[in-house]
C-alpha cells in the first residue's frame, strides 16, 4: 500500500515536471497565436480601415454584410472547386509517382532528385515564370497543332484560368506529397507482399489491402497540407490572374486581400477570414475524424 | 529525482527568459524609436550626429535618380545617409507598414488620392505648410495638395493621361498627320486595319490598368461622374441608365475592333514593350510611361497625344500629382526631413527628377523638355485639365468595379455589366 502511494507520488511529480516543459510552448502559441486571432476577432466587430487610429465598435454588421455579398460565395464556390481538384489530382499523381519511384530502375536517384526541384521555387517566382509561358509559349503550340482553346492565354479564358493555375500548382506541388508517400511505401514490410503473392493476391488486391490501409496515415497528412494549400491559395492567383478575367479565378484569399490593402475594410477582410477560418477547421476536424478512423496501424 | 527536477526546472526558465528577452528587445526597440521621435519632434533636429533616414519610393521608375539625388544630398550634408528603398506595390507596403509601427522617415506620396487623405487627416506625415519651400512650387498648381488648408507634402510633379502615338507606324501606314479627334483616330485605325497592323494595343489581361483606363476616360466623357455614380447608389438612376457607362461601353466596343487579337491575356509590361517596337499604332497611359518605352526602344518615336472625348463633347485632359515629398511623424531626424523636402524643390534638383520622370513638373525655374509631351504641357500650361476622377471616388470604387470592366471587355455584354456595375457601386457609396 505504502509502495504504491510512493509510486502514485513519483508520478504526479513526474506529470508536474512534464508540465513545466509545456509552459514556454504554451506561452508562445498563446502570444503568436492565441492573442492574434482574440485581437483578429475584436477588430472584426469594428469598423477600422487599416490606416487610421480611431474605430468605432460596429457589433456583429461586417458578418451581416459579408453573408449577404455575392462576392464572398463566388469566391467560395472558386476555392472549393480549386481545393477539390487540388486534392484529387494531388493524391492520384503522388501516390502514382511515389510507385514509380519506389521500383528499382536506373537512375533513381537522379529522377528523385529532379522531381523535387520545382518544391524549392518560390509559389510566386513560378507563377511569373509560367504566366509568360501561358502568353508566348502555349498559344504558339496550340497554334502549331490546331488546338483552338490553347490558341489563346489560358489565363484569359474564364473556363480555363482555373486549369491552367492548378497546373502550375501540381507541378511545384507534387514533390512533397511524392515524398511523404514515398516514405510511407518503404515502410511497409515486404514479407506482407510475398505472404499475399504466395497467397494468391492480384497486384490491385495487393495495392488494395495492403498499400492503401498502410498509407492512410500518409494520406491524412497529405490531405491536411493540400486542403490548406487550395483554400489558401493566394501566391498563383496573384502572380498569374489577379482574380480575373472578372472574378472567374477569385479565391477567398486574394479577395481577403482585395478587400484589406486596395479598399481599406480591413475590419471586412478579418471578419472574412474568421469565417473562412472556422469553415477551414471544421473540414479539417471532419477529414481527420475519417481518415484517423481507417488507419492500418 | 531533485536533481532532474532542478534541471527541469532550469530549463524551462532559460527558455521563458529566451522568449522574455527578445520581446524586451522588440519593445525596448519600440520604445526607442518612439522616444526618438519625439525628441526630433521637439525640434533637437540633427546636433551633428550622424543620422540615417529611410526613404520609400513607391514610384520604381524613379528610384534610381532618388538614389543619385539622395547621395548628392547626403555628400553636401556631413553625416546622413538616406536609404532609398522602393516597391511598386506602395499601398500594400504602406499599410503594412502603417501596422508594425514603421512608417519610412520620407516617401513619395500621392496627396490627392483618399488613401493619403486619411492618413493627412490621422497625422501620419509632418504638417509643413508653414514652410518657406512652397513658395518654390507654380502656386497655381500647389493647392492640388492642400489638404483642408494645410499641407503634408510638396508637390514635383503631375501626369497626364491620353494616347500615346507610335509615329513611326502611322507614318510606314502612310498616315502623315497625327490624328487628334476621335473621329480621325477611328479613320487611322480602318487604315491600319485594313494594313493588318493593330491599331490600339490594350493590356486587358492586367486588371489594374483595365481600372486605371476606367477612371480616367470615364472622367474625360464626364468630369463629374462622381455626382452620377452617387445617383446610380442612391437609387435616382440605374447603370443601364448612365450615360457614362454606356459611353464607356461605345467605345470600348470601336476600339476593339482595332486591338491586338491576344488584348484579354495580354499584360501592361509586355503591351508596353510591343507598343515601343512598333506592333501597335496607339497605347492608352501616362506620363510615367514614357522612361518605359525609352528602356524597351530609345529609338522610338512616339508622342502623347489628349484623349479626345468620344461623345464629342469638350476633351479635357486628366491630371493627378504624380509625386509628392511627405516626411513620416516618426521621421528620426525632422530638421533633416524637411531639409530634405526642401533641396527637392531646387531647381537644380527637381530638373534632375523631371529629366527622368517624365511628369510635368511643378517646380519653378524647371524647364520641361520632353518633345513626346509637348502637347500635355500646353494643356496644363492653359488650364484645360481637370482632376482625375480617382481622387473623388470614394476609396475602392475603382477596384470594385474593375473586375466587371475586363469582363466587359471579353464579352461586351452590357446588361451584364451594367448589373455588376450597379451591385459594386452600391456597395461602395452605401457601404
Amino acid at each position: 500500500m505504502k509502495k504504491a502511494s510512493h509510486i502514485g507520488a513519483a508520478n504526479r511529480q513526474q506529470n508536474r515536471v512534464f508540465a513545466l516543459f509545456t509552459v514556454p510552448g504554451f506561452l508562445l502559441y498563446c502570444a503568436f497565436f492565441i492573442t492574434p486571432v482574440i485581437m483578429g476577432i475584436y477588430y472584426s466587430l469594428t469598423d477600422w480601415d487599416g490606416v487610421t487610429r480611431k474605430f468605432n465598435f460596429i457589433g456583429m454588421e461586417n458578418y451581416g454584410k459579408l453573408l449577404q455579398n455575392k462576392q464572398f460565395y463566388n469566391s467560395l464556390v472558386f476555392t472549393f472547386q480549386y481545393t477539390i481538384l487540388l486534392i484529387f489530382f494531388t493524391v492520384v499523381l503522388a501516390v502514382m509517382l511515389s510507385l514509380l519511384l519506389n521500383r528499382k530502375i536506373k537512375g533513381l536517384a537522379f529522377f528523385r532528385a529532379m522531381y523535387f526541384i520545382p518544391a524549392v521555387l518560390s509559389m510566386l517566382t513560378v507563377g511569373l515564370i509560367f504566366k509568360q509561358l501561358y502568353y508566348h509559349v502555349v498559344p504558339a503550340i496550340g497554334q502549331t497543332l490546331g488546338i483552338e482553346a490553347l490558341s489563346q492565354n489560358p489565363l484569359s479564358n474564364s473556363a480555363l484560368a482555373i486549369w491552367a493555375i492548378l497546373f502550375v500548382n501540381l507541378w511545384q506541388g507534387l514533390p512533397i506529397p511524392t515524398l511523404l508517400f514515398l516514405a510511407g511505401l518503404q515502410g511497409i514490410p515486404s514479407d506482407l507482399y510475398e505472404a499475399a503473392a504466395l497467397d494468391g493476391a492480384s497486384a490491385w488486391q495487393r495495392f488494395r489491402t495492403i498499400t492503401i490501409p498502410f498509407l492512410m496515415p500518409v494520406l491524412s497528412v497529405v490531405l491536411v497540407l493540400t486542403l490548406k494549400s487550395g483554400l489558401m491559395v493566394f501566391d498563383y492567383i496573384m502572380s498569374m490572374t489577379e482574380g480575373g478575367p472578372g472574378t472567374a479565378t477569385q479565391s477567398v484569399a486574394y479577395m481577403i486581400y482585395l478587400h484589406g490593402f486596395t479598399q481599406n475594410k480591413y475590419a471586412y477582410s478579418i471578419a472574412e477570414a474568421i469565417v473562412i477560418g472556422i469553415i477551414i477547421a471544421l473540414i479539417s476536424a471532419v477529414q481527420i475524424y475519417f481518415t484517423n478512423k481507417k488507419k492500418a496501424v | 529525482m531533485k536533481l532532474r527536477r532542478f534541471a527541469a526546472v532550469l530549463m524551462a526558465l532559460a527558455m521563458l527568459g529566451a522568449a522574455g528577452c527578445s520581446q524586451s528587445e522588440t519593445g525596448s526597440q519600440a520604445g526607442g524609436d518612439a522616444s526618438a521621435a519625439s525628441t526630433d519632434n521637439g525640434g533637437t533636429g540633427n546636433t551633428g550626429a550622424s543620422v540615417e533616414l529611410e526613404l520609400l519610393m513607391t514610384k520604381p521608375e524613379t528610384a534610381g535618380v532618388m538614389e543619385e539625388i539622395a547621395a548628392k544630398f547626403c555628400e553636401e550634408n556631413e553625416g546622413v545617409t538616406i536609404n532609398v528603398t522602393s516597391t511598386s506595390d506602395g499601398r500594400t507596403v504602406i499599410q503594412t507598414r502603417l501596422s508594425a509601427n514603421e512608417m519610412p522617415d520620407l516617401m513619395n506620396t500621392f496627396p490627392l488620392e483618399e488613401f493619403y487623405k486619411s492618413m493627412f487627416a490621422d497625422g501620419r506625415f509632418v504638417d509643413i505648410t508653414d514652410q518657406e519651400f512652397l513658395n518654390n512650387v507654380k502656386q497655381d498648381t500647389l493647392e492640388l495638395s492642400d489638404y483642408e488648408g494645410s499641407y503634408y507634402a510638396v508637390p514635383m510633379s503631375v501626369s497626364t493621361y491620353g494616347i500615346y502615338v507610335n509615329n513611326t507606324v502611322l507614318k510606314e501606314n502612310g498616315i502623315e498627320t497625327t490624328p487628334t479627334t476621335w473621329d480621325e483616330i477611328i479613320a487611322a485605325c480602318e487604315t491600319l486595319k485594313a494594313n493588318g497592323v493593330t491599331g490600339f494595343i490594350l493590356p486587358n489581361q492586367d486588371v489594374g490598368n483595365v481600372a486605371q483606363r476606367f477612371e480616367r476616360t470615364v472622367g474625360i466623357i464626364n468630369n463629374d461622374s462622381n455626382s452620377e455614380f452617387q445617383k446610380i447608389a442612391s437609387g435616382e438612376m440605374t447603370a443601364a441608365d448612365s450615360p457614362t457607362l454606356n459611353a464607356w461601353c461605345d467605345y470600348n466596343d470601336q476600339l476593339l475592333q482595332y486591338a491586338n487579337s491576344d488584348h484579354m491575356g495580354m499584360d501592361y509590361d509586355v503591351a508596353c514593350a510591343d507598343f515601343s517596337n512598333g506592333k501597335g499604332a496607339f497605347m492608352l497611359s501616362g506620363t510615367w510611361m514614357l522612361s518605359t518605352i525609352q528602356q524597351n526602344n530609345p529609338d522610338a518615336d512616339v508622342s502623347l497625344i489628349a484623349f479626345p472625348n468620344p461623345t464629342g463633347g469638350e476633351t479635357k485632359v486628366p491630371i493627378n500629382v504624380d509625386t509628392a515629398f511627405s516626411v513620416g511623424e516618426t521621421c528620426k531626424d525632422m530638421d533633416v526631413g524637411i531639409q530634405f523636402l526642401s533641396y527637392m524643390t531646387q531647381p537644380e534638383i527637381a530638373q534632375m527628377y523631371c529629366d527622368v520622370d517624365g511628369n510635368v513638373s511643378l517646380i519653378e525655374g524647371v524647364t520641361y523638355d520632353i518633345p513626346q509631351h509637348q502637347g500635355m504641357l500646353e494643356a496644363v500650361d492653359s488650364g484645360n485639365v481637370f482632376v482625375t476622377a480617382v481622387n473623388f471616388w470614394p476609396d475602392g470604387l475603382r477596384e470594385e468595379i474593375r473586375p466587371y470592366c475586363q469582363v466587359y471587355l471579353q464579352d461586351q455584354n452590357r446588361d451584364a455589366f451594367f448589373a455588376d456595375a450597379q451591385t459594386a457601386i452600391e456597395n461602395i457609396y452605401n457601404g
